[in-house]
């Protein structure tokens, strides 16, 4: 792979729902999460762990 | 239908239509257009050689005329009906007749199956380059089969409410661009060799099955695994999450294995040597 573009979009309701109570269930306390736009950690990593040299672009049309 | 046909009557009749544009911007309880009207309208179209169709209408019509299907000049169609009631219940031809047609855009369609139990509408458009399908359902079968020699472009967008498609096959030799937007549920087979360089995948609608719909973005990841460029929402960087914590276990599982033998081996040798 040459290239990897991540487009920043709003969490879904759905994600929105499932991440929240994920942090519900680490943390033990009703924390809500902001509805935010963010890369989860080490995923974009491991879609190039064939590719090192792959040109990252991150997107965000609100910018 | 009085006022149209007034409308349709005074045009010139020997000058062809380059274009029909049948769109309205307001929402759908206002765009309602009579079956017979929309089918009026069709008709005088495809008879004055149309090449160019837009029709963005809600209507309650079950087919469109058959000749907007076997226009010999239409060039480019794009197909965007609403019900008011049912979604998605106006049923795609399974024989097309469009031999000059290079782009197609559909919303809100149903496919029908053919003889072999799969879906496969696009197969006899010989010069089709763009293809846009969205809420798009299929009658009688679970398989849609994108079978096409010319498509360049192909777009699709469908969510967890129309899931019973179970799976998509592309044969599609001259594909380079493939876009999905939507629940990505539907299993995928690519025939090989894959042409395909640039994948857009931007995963919604997801609810509680992210686990499997993560499952299934990985199996597309494998079929497209010599894709040049790969465009992705942070969303669905989110639905690929478990998998990769997944795959971060596994790893820590096998170097911890691996201590585990090198320690194991390293007393063996100790011992007997």
């Amino acid at each position: 792979m040459e290239s990897l573009q991540v487009e920043m979009k709003p969490l879904t309701p759905g994600l929105y729902m499932i991440l929240s109570r994920r942090k519900f269930k680490k943390t033990g306390a009703g924390i809500r999460l902001k509805k935010d736009k963010f890369i989860p950690d080490g995923v974009v990593e491991f879609l190039l762990q064939n590719s090192p040299l792959a040109k990252i672009n991150i997107i965000d049309n609100d910018d | 239908m009085k006022s149209v046909s007034r409308i349709l009557s005074l045009r010139d009749d020997l000058t062809s239509l380059h274009t029909l544009d049948l769109y309205n911007r307001c929402t759908h309880d206002f765009d309602f257009v009579d079956p017979n009207i929309l089918k009026s309208i069709v008709n005088y179209a495809v008879s004055h050689n149309v090449q160019q169709v837009q029709i963005c209408v809600t209507c309650d019509i079950q087919q469109l005329p058959f000749c907007l299907f076997s226009s010999q000049t239409l060039t480019s169609l794009d197909l965007s009906i609403h019900h008011r009631i049912l979604r998605g219940n106006v049923l795609f031809p399974s024989s097309l007749n469009l031999p000059a047609l290079t782009t197609l855009s559909l919303k809100g369609f149903y496919f029908r199956s053919g003889d072999n139990g799969c879906a496969e509408p696009f197969s006899a458009l010989r010069k089709l380059s763009n293809l846009i399908i969205r809420h798009f359902r299929v009658l009688d079968a679970q398989t849609l089969c994108i079978s096409n020699t010319t498509l360049v472009n192909f777009t699709m967008e469908t969510y967890y409410d129309y899931k019973d498609i179970c799976k998509l096959e592309l044969s599609t030799p001259s594909l380079t661009n493939f876009a999905f937007t939507g629940t990505p549920n539907p299993i995928l087979s690519v025939s090989h060799p894959c042409s395909i360089t640039h994948l857009y995948v931007n995963a919604e609608d997801i609810v509680i099955f992210v686990k499997e719909n993560s499952a299934v973005l990985l199996s597309w990841l494998l079929e497209f695994a010599n894709i040049k460029s790969l465009t992705v929402s942070s969303n669905t960087l989110q639905v690929l999450r478990p998998l990769y914590l997944y795959t971060a276990v596994l790893q820590l599982l096998a170097f911890s294995l691996f201590i585990s033998i090198c320690l194991h081996f390293s007393l063996f040798i100790s011992i007997f040597f």
